[in-house]
């Protein structure tokens, strides 16, 4: 007896069931009409969410004849943001949103990097002799800012690229702060954003490696291939140094020796003033790469300054007390500063004075 | 690389029909057939049907007068069932006693069940001060990038700075969780929170904090590589880097922390006091004596991206040569425009005037010092697994900087 109360039980409680087909008209009639009928047609209850209550009041003109449960509830979700669903007994009418609403979560995503390193300047010192009382070869030039990320369109290109079309009015993608944009998705979504956002950042983090290498043979070309400069590099010493830098940014190499040097003296109403200044010498070399379909192209600057040998003069009164001894300089300086095309995998050559001085560029990617 | 999960489920979460003491009345049945009935009405009808007494809040009483409800069985059910349903069809929080049916409506319930709550956000790594730390000059070298003594730059400033009072999305959350009596004071942020609410947004503010406080660990070694030896620079595999450590002498070990986007430094060297430079004051010569640093200095930011972190450093390897002197004299002179008594010869009680003074002059030595100076610079997007080699000639050999990430 109690068995066949429980399967009794059962039978109506799943006695509800969505139709195979659905024709109920209504003229201009209030919505709930339409979805008490549809709860009939499923031998079912209704259960109306008090959130969306509102929405069955608007006088509305339907008529399905013969229509799928999918088209009839595609199209109260299409014209009024509504969900129908059959549960157990009942047919629920709730928010379309709610659902999803209630899955959101925001995340934070950076985006200094997304379409490239900051392509900031760095640039060094002028080895050249300063002018006495110059402060040129101890002064680095402020390091200039690259351009903040343009985020105009970024939102759209996001809501482009992940999954168009899923973005209904309550996800969001806005901005965070200057570095990080906020993303408003549910956790599968956001976990397609940050694919998105990883392989984006993963495209365009490109970076030029250029490596100084002095060469003892002259291979005659300002420019190498891949192949020829594998010839010229061959039993080359150790790099005299290596400049990363992001695509289209500027950085530099420079080692040497410094010296502090009594270079000048003014006389000031009867006093003598020493002037000091720092001069350098070594290798001095900035580069700044653009990457492009026909190879790196290299605008950079060389210096070389060496053989430098310091003397002495001295300054002294017409009887000839000694008063000071300035420092002299001599010493050899060569420069080049012009532009290149270098091939993939290739090299830049430059004659500076007597040595001859290569620039080997590579373009250094992420993993992928 | 994202930060933080700030997940606080912010929709409306109804309670289960609450039930104080023996309610035999919520066994009665009814069949709801409300479609778009009053909320009023059907309260009513409900009460009436258990014999109970009604008392609605005064927030009920108003959405009892406007709500409507759409709520339609296929057959009678207990007076249970039915205000269960009731609750999410009309947004209301049903209480039944023995003899009353308490109506509140759902906000209402939510405040009642509020309470003060308050967070130390700085617990949570907002409003924490994130410091740029910056060296000492070092060297002959200047840069003009840094200011205010420092060493340099090793990004251009950011455009932030300063602890955030409370972050955009916190903000945000709260706009949210319907707060209008929120109060910060400093870093204290104190909430009326239902436990649920306090729950989500401590999980969502924990969350936070392991991004804003999570640290990378950068090892940066220097060293010089005898004349003649293979050397591979740029960014290279962490395994090349390792065999080049073995190979350096000697080592010198830079290890550094950093909270995302903030500048750190550290420094392993001498400092002395020299004389090198000269002032010039009432017509004397005026020693001017300030330190002397050298050594290596490491300086580095690291921003945390999707893939990569971004890692801006700058080094400097600055080793002293043996420095020179100079001698400047300024010469002993007779000052004219003043006057001077001088003693008269073989009259020592008497003294004439006499115009002008003798200045006796002075002799000074001057430091030159010379160094042998490195001081690269990197901009790079660091992926795990790297490492980083730069190279230069040094008078004893090649020197080497490597850059690694630490686990």
């Amino acid at each position: 007896m109690r068995t066949c109360a429980i399967l009794c039980a059962t039978a109506l409680l799943t006695a509800a069931e969505l139709p195979t087909s659905v024709n109920i008209a209504i003229k201009a009639r209030p919505l709930i009409d339409l979805v008490d009928r549809l709860a009939r047609a499923c031998d079912a209850g209704l259960l109306v969410q008090a959130r969306v209550v509102d929405r069955l009041g608007v006088v509305a003109t339907y008529e399905f004849n013969d229509a799928a449960w999918m088209d009839v509830a595609g199209i109260l979700a299409k014209d009024h943001r509504l969900l129908v669903r059959l549960n157990r007994d009942r047919l629920e009418v709730d928010d379309l949103d709610a659902d999803l609403r209630a899955r959101l979560v925001q995340r934070s995503y950076p985006i200094r990097m997304l379409f490239g390193l900051p392509a900031e300047q760095r640039d060094t010192i002028n080895l050249s002799l300063p002018d006495p009382g110059g402060i040129g070869s101890r002064l680095l030039p402020p390091i200039v800012p690259a351009e903040p990320l343009n985020t105009v369109g970024l939102s759209e290109l996001i809501r482009a690229s992940v999954k168009p079309g899923e973005w209904p009015e309550v996800t969001s993608v806005g901005e965070y702060d200057a570095d990080r944009t906020l993303v408003t998705q549910t956790p599968d979504m956001q976990g397609q954003v940050a694919e998105w956002l990883t392989a984006t950042e993963r495209k365009h983090a490109v970076m030029v490696q250029i490596t100084l290498v002095a060469l003892s043979r002259d291979p005659g070309a300002t420019v190498l291939d891949a192949a020829a400069w594998q010839l010229a590099s061959a039993g080359a010493g150790a790099p005299l140094g290596v400049i990363v830098v992001p695509d289209r940014g500027m950085n530099f190499h420079w080692s040497g020796t410094r010296r502090h040097v009594l270079m000048d003296v003014d006389r000031i109403q009867g006093v003598y003033d020493p002037i000091m200044t720092v001069i350098a010498d070594g290798l001095r070399v900035s580069a700044s790469p653009a990457i492009t379909v026909a190879g790196v192209r290299l605008d950079a600057v060389l210096q070389l300054v060496d053989g430098q040998k310091l003397g002495e003069r001295a300054v002294t009164t017409a009887d000839g007390t000694p008063l000071l001894t300035l420092t002299t300089v001599e010493r050899a300086e060569s420069r080049v500063a012009d532009t290149r095309l270098v091939p993939p995998g290739g090299a830049a050559v430059y004659r500076l004075g007597e040595r001859v001085i290569a620039a080997a560029v590579q373009v250094v990617r992420l993993a992928p | 690389m994202h930060r933080t999960c700030l997940c606080i489920v912010l929709t409306v979460s109804l309670g289960a029909l609450e039930v104080v003491g023996e309610c035999p009345w919520l066994e009665r049945t009814l069949r709801a057939e409300w479609r778009l009935a009053p909320l009023g009405a059907v309260l009513d009808e409900v009460a009436g049907r258990g014999e109970v007494m009604q008392e609605r809040s005064p927030g009920a009483i108003q959405l009892a007068a406007q709500a409507k409800v759409a709520l339609v069985a296929t057959s009678r059910q207990p007076l249970r069932q039915v205000l269960a349903d009731l609750e999410a069809a009309a947004y209301v929080h049903l209480t039944a006693t023995p003899q009353r049916l308490e109506v509140r409506t759902w906000r209402e319930w939510r405040d009642a069940r509020r309470r003060p709550v308050s967070y130390d956000l700085r617990q949570y790594g907002i409003g924490l001060d994130v410091e740029d730390r910056s060296a000492p000059l070092q060297g002959l070298g200047r840069d003009d990038s840094g200011g205010g003594g420092s060493l340099f730059s090793a990004t251009a400033d950011r455009a932030q700075a300063g602890p955030e009072p409370m972050s955009h999305w916190l903000t945000q959350t709260i706009r949210n969780l319907d707060q209008a009596q929120r109060e910060e004071v400093g870093a204290v942020l104190r909430l009326l929170l239902t436990p649920e609410e306090e729950a989500a947004l401590t999980t969502a503010l924990e969350e936070h904090a392991r991004g804003a406080l999570a640290t990378t660990r950068w090892v940066v070694t220097s060293g010089i590589l005898d004349p003649g030896q293979a050397l591979t620079a740029g960014v290279v595999s962490a395994t090349v880097a390792r065999d080049l450590a073995s190979r350096l002498h000697p080592v010198r070990r830079l290890v550094l922390t950093a909270l995302d986007g903030q500048k750190v430094t550290a420094t392993d060297g001498q400092e002395r006091t020299m004389g090198w430079d000269v002032d010039i004051v009432s017509a004397g010569m005026d020693p001017g004596v300030s330190p002397y640093r050298s050594g290596m200095t490491v300086e580095l930011r690291p921003t945390r991206g999707n893939a990569a972190i971004e890692l801006s450093l700058k080094l400097s390897w600055i080793e002293p040569l043996a420095s020179a002197t100079t001698a400047l004299i300024a010469p002993s002179r007779r000052s004219a425009g003043e006057v001077a008594l001088t003693a008269k010869p073989g009259d020592a009680a008497n003294a004439s005037m006499t115009e002008g003074y003798v200045d006796p002059g002075n002799r000074l030595v001057v430091d030159l010092p010379a160094e042998w100076a490195w001081t690269p610079t990197c901009h790079l997007a660091w992926a795990d697994g790297r490492a980083l080699i730069l190279t230069a000639p040094h008078p004893s050999g090649q020197a080497v900087i490597l850059v690694e990430a630490l686990p």
